[in-house]
């Protein structure tokens, strides 16, 4: 079964080098009707939780976040981000982004599938990878939580690791 | 003549068949003969961390959420940076809880004897595990698999769903009406993780509202996508979702919800 969707993913899929394995028998709590897309603003809102995301990650843009290599920063830059941005000119008309907290995060991580656990629709070009979320960790003080989107699991990492971001705001 | 039609009729059904698979494969029309129906979103709220104190650039926590960090971060924000929503009367900071009697009905934050938990942001109802002998009993361990686990009923299911697991609690919590509802289920990771309150460890959770919480790891009801012999689960430990063999053992807390 896995063999056999690993090759129609194959098939499928545009990019060889993008063949994210998704399984039927897990629920898929991440359609593409989940997400409304402005492709021009490159923005995407989630209408289960009403946030709303940067489609790409920092240092990518583009309607298909093609253009531009994603950036990885330590949490201290990682945070002063969107607060650079808010403070200039704003992305997508809003001045509120923000690092998301962890729960904020694990919420568009698709666990239905992996390498990477994301809904490509809606947050295209996402690397397999650690993101940074904006919550510390209790237990070890040069920590904070990512999400790791190879699998969409929460691990704890270095504060000084260069790690990617994605922005999010609360919806209007 | 006519056999020729009836040949070129079962050629494109075979042509037409492969697109039919591709369909599947995208989550859209039919996977091994169960039809996919697409899921209603319906807006739902998501919990806060609990963390109300700053990290450091590097190293160090701060005991308030002031910090060598001139940027918000996770302590500046959301439920509990609100103080119309941080009250600790309703459980720590952003969370809102409401305990139940066994029964369903509500009881007031200094009630001392509950069987169950209202989140009053997400919706969920919880199971409170307890010292007394019997199906609630906070050290029971299962195996992963059991009644209520995504996939089980999936005819192209990965892995092993062993038996019995849990099924004596979700089948007796059901049939006893268990703080009034007859819907228990294991929760999946993210309903699991909403109630961890990662400001605190050992165990991560509110212990005011979820008693007898051992500091161990237990199962979501959601299945680890590309290792089959495992499913997803949360240590109380630290409050982090861990993987773990579904042979092993591990402790369980009922949820439902309206949907």
């Amino acid at each position: 079964m896995k063999l056999k969707l690993f090759l129609l993913t194959l098939l499928i899929s545009p990019n060889l080098f993008a063949a994210r394995i998704c399984e039927d028998y897990i629920t898929d709590e991440w359609p593409d009707h989940r997400y409304q897309i402005d492709s021009v603003s490159e923005v995407v809102t989630d209408m289960g939780t009403g946030l709303m995301w940067k489609r790409c990650s920092e240092g990518l843009s583009g309607g298909n976040c093609e253009i531009g290599v994603a950036s990885t920063h330590g949490i201290g830059n990682a945070l002063a981000i969107p607060a650079a941005i808010n403070s200039t000119t704003g992305f997508a008309g809003h001045a509120d982004w923000r690092l998301p907290n962890i729960e904020e995060l694990r919420s568009i991580a698709a666990i239905n599938c992996y390498r990477p656990a994301i809904n490509e629709i809606a947050f295209p070009n996402t690397r397999s990878d650690l993101f940074w979320s904006s919550s510390p960790i209790n237990f070890n003080d040069s920590n904070g939580w990512n999400i790791n989107f190879s699998h969409g699991t929460d691990i704890p990492d270095n504060s000084g690791f260069n790690v990617l971001v994605r922005l999010v705001r609360t919806a209007d | 003549m006519e056999l020729r039609i009836i040949k070129y009729k079962i050629s494109v059904i075979i042509l037409i068949l492969p697109f039919h698979n591709l369909a599947a494969a995208n989550n859209e029309i039919f996977v091994n003969g169960f039809e996919e129906i697409p899921i209603p979103i319906v807006r739902f709220n998501l919990n806060d961390t609990g963390i109300i104190w700053a990290g450091n650039i590097l190293t160090g926590n701060s005991s308030t959420c002031i910090s060598d960090i001139a940027a918000d971060q996770d302590c500046h924000q959301g439920r509990d940076a609100n103080a119309a929503t941080n009250s600790n009367a309703d459980g720590h900071a952003g969370f809102s809880f409401t305990k139940l009697d066994i029964n369903g009905n509500q009881l007031g934050s200094t009630a001392t004897n509950w069987s169950c938990v209202q989140d009053n942001v997400t919706g969920l109802v919880w199971e409170v595990k307890t010292n007394a002998a019997g199906i609630h009993n906070r050290i029971n361990t299962y195996q992963w698999g059991g009644i209520t686990a995504i996939g089980r009923d999936h005819p192209a299911r990965n892995g092993t769903y062993f038996d019995p697991s849990w099924n004596e609690l979700v089948t007796n919590s059901n049939d006893n009406n268990f703080c009034g509802f007859a819907d228990w289920r294991l929760p999946t990771i993210i309903e699991l993780s909403s109630i961890v309150n990662k400001g605190t460890t050992t165990p991560a959770i509110d212990i005011n509202y979820f008693p007898n919480t051992s500091s161990g790891i237990y199962w979501s009801s959601s299945p680890m996508a590309e290792f089959e012999d495992f499913a997803r689960s949360v240590s109380f430990f630290l409050g982090d979702d861990t993987i773990n063999m579904r042979n092993s053992s591990r402790l369980v807390r009922l949820v439902r919800s309206d949907q």
